[in-house]
């Protein structure tokens, strides 16, 4: 008897999944369409998620494209703290496509939003509404932040013109909004800086007309700068943290990570150079048996994130080509280390004089 | 006469007023004697920061420095270790204070001459100094205080403090920069840091000077310590070290730099008495 379904290949049919059986041999890519070399300079950017991307890009072999990197004088476990290095640059997570759109323009000067400051939690400092949590201890003011801000746009221009690979990971639907010019904050203001104002801010859920056509908006924008990028788009597994909406957050969940799936595959469907792959269904199939939650079910493992990077490399590496991974970062690094001990001696030299003029 | 007159001019002479007494510092009345009070003892802790302090205490008795670099091993690490060699070694066991000036000079590893990679720092009216657009590389100020606090250990000084449980506490800053590059050039050893490079800019060396500075007294303020630092006629209107205070090198004052903050401390000792 004859049917459609004859002849299909075995990943298109369920009960043929080797994941069935061992979960680790689990892999839903079906096709990509480009290859990436370890030269390839790779952006990263996009939620909580995201982070684990890009650390693996880091400790991988791939060229992670920093080009913001903490001044080599900061030394690693201090950079990091302040987060330099997270991302390849100092944007922090951007959770919704009008996130990520709204830095584009912002970066290029399209887009200045009304609200440039929050006061931080503690009063003595000023945080960015648009990366609150990127600096610890905050700016000591307006001006520090912006000085700093306008140094970030630089990187972040920097590295959507010099990228070959832009890795995006959709995190969240919802959003805080400045109802007077509709810029989208992380998070929202009282949370960690900022004052909570119900006339200025207010709650949105970006659909997935909303959210396609950002995400579009933002990629159209990028290829236009950068003719030739590949894009790779995902949907983080995480659920959400907390939702505003009156409904149980699961239910949430549920329902954003389906807009943001959506918005993806619209993407990959009218966006040349651009291909989605499926972290969020790696972790979230039930082919894992729920394996890669951490105990809170909500964190991703370690070994979730391994399953994910692994198929990754398998599918993305180009592992023909020779790996000359070039960090100008480590570069920096040396040559400050060596004036550094070059300036340390040189101070210690002072001391022993000083002590000897002493005797 | 031209930088005074600059906002960055103004801003350093506000700097300058803000930080002529140092927070923290208890104001002390004209002493109208210059002799130490010989009823106080006061033990000095530091490292090459201390040897003006030891030029200047040379035949009082009631004043002892132990410069931890000339007198203590610098092999000896941590700060259980170094507290013992200094039990070991000091000769005033029971001192009416102690004034520590533990390191001080990453201001100068950091920022005497150029660095290979320029940078600027944050600041809450510049935006950054040198001011944006200079090219360098932004450090926000809290990173580079969190910077120096890590160069900094903190449990160093409390541990030295609480050593000495009936002494009064104090903290020595270090001496300020020096304004003229010239002094630079003609330290021992050659020329400081790599001769392309050059001197790093002015304001540059006295925010990292300020920056080293707002960590120490706050370090101080956590040690019940009372924090000193060098003001007028020490410094100049800028807060460089003024030429006849500072020795034949780049960072550190002389033996008259040394009368004059020891004597300040001991007036503060005896008033605080």
């Amino acid at each position: 008897m004859k049917h459609p379904y004859i002849g299909l290949p075995d990943r298109q049919f369920w009960k043929k999944e080797p994941g069935i059986q061992e979960p680790s041999k689990l892999d839903p890519v079906s096709h990509v369409p480009f290859k990436i070399s370890q030269t390839d300079r790779i952006v990263t950017a996009g939620s909580c998620f995201a982070q684990h991307v890009a650390g693996f890009m880091s400790a991988s072999g791939f060229n992670h494209h920093i080009t913001e990197p903490a001044h080599p004088m900061i030394g690693g476990a201090l950079a990091k703290k302040h987060n330099y290095g997270m991302f390849s640059a100092r944007y922090g997570n951007i959770y919704t496509a009008r996130q990520l759109k709204q830095l584009l323009d912002r970066a290029y000067g399209r887009f200045t939003p009304l609200q440039q400051v929050w006061e931080s939690s503690h009063g003595d400092r000023v945080v960015d509404p648009f990366r609150p949590q990127i600096q610890p201890r905050g700016f000591l003011s307006e001006a520090e932040l912006l000085a700093e801000q306008a140094q970030h746009f630089r990187c972040v221009r920097d590295a959507i013109e010099q990228m070959d690979v832009f890795v995006f990971t959709l995190g969240l639907t919802e959003a805080w909004v400045d109802d007077r010019d509709g810029a989208v904050f992380p998070i929202a203001p009282g949370v960690v800086g900022g004052r909570f104002d119900a006339d200025l801010v207010s709650f949105r859920n970006f659909d997935e007309t909303e959210t396609y056509d950002d995400l579009k908006s933002a990629l159209k924008f990028i290829q236009t700068l950068n003719p030739d990028v590949k894009i790779i788009l995902t949907v983080s597994p995480v659920p959400l943290n907390a939702t505003y909406e009156d409904q149980h957050v699961l239910v949430s969940t549920t329902w954003s990570k389906s807009v943001l799936r959506i918005a993806a595959q619209k993407a990959v469907q009218q966006i040349s150079e651009c291909c989605y792959f499926p972290s969020y269904e790696i972790i979230t199939s039930p082919y894992v048996r729920g394996r890669y939650f951490a105990d809170d079910c909500r964190e991703v493992t370690e070994e979730g994130v391994e399953h994910v990077m692994q198929l990754f490399m398998s599918h993305f590496a180009n592992l023909q080509d020779t790996p000359q991974k070039t960090d100008d970062h480590d570069t920096r690094r040396h040559i400050t280390l060596q004036h550094e001990q070059k300036m340390q001696e040189r101070v210690d030299i002072l001391c022993d004089e000083a002590a000897i003029d002493n005797q | 006469m031209k930088f005074r007159s600059s906002p960055l001019g103004r801003r350093i002479g506000l700097w300058r007023k803000i930080y002529a007494r140092p927070a923290g510092e208890t104001p002390v009345k004209k002493n109208k004697k210059t002799a130490v009070p010989a009823n106080h003892s006061v033990l000095f802790i530091g490292h090459s920061h201390v040897s003006c302090i030891a030029q200047a205490a040379q035949g009082k008795d009631n004043i002892e420095v132990i410069n931890l670099r000339k007198d203590i091993s610098e092999k000896i690490s941590g700060a259980s270790e170094t507290v013992a060699a200094v039990l070991d070694k000091v000769t005033l066991k029971k001192p009416d204070a102690v004034c520590l000036c533990i390191r001080g000079n990453a201001h100068s590893i950091w920022g005497l001459a150029e660095h290979p990679f320029p940078f600027s720092i944050g600041d809450a009216h510049y935006g950054s100094v040198p001011q944006n657009g200079s090219g360098r590389q932004i450090i926000p100020y809290e990173l580079m205080k969190e910077r120096f606090e890590v160069a900094y250990p903190a449990h160093f000084n409390i541990s030295l403090y609480e050593a000495f449980p009936f002494a009064k506490r104090y903290c020595l800053d270090a001496s300020p920069p020096v304004a003229d590059w010239s002094k630079v050039e003609v330290t021992p050893g050659g020329y400081f840091g790599d001769p392309n490079l050059g001197p790093a800019p002015d304001d540059l060396r006295l925010k990292l000077y300020q920056v080293q500075r707002d960590v120490l007294r706050e370090r101080a303020t956590l040690d019940k310590a009372v924090f000193v630092s060098a003001r007028t006629p020490l410094i100049d209107e800028r807060g460089f070290l003024t030429d006849e205070y500072h020795d034949t090198d780049p960072t550190h004052g002389n033996e008259k730099y040394g009368r004059a903050m020891l004597k300040r401390i001991c007036d503060m000792v005896g008033e605080q008495s």
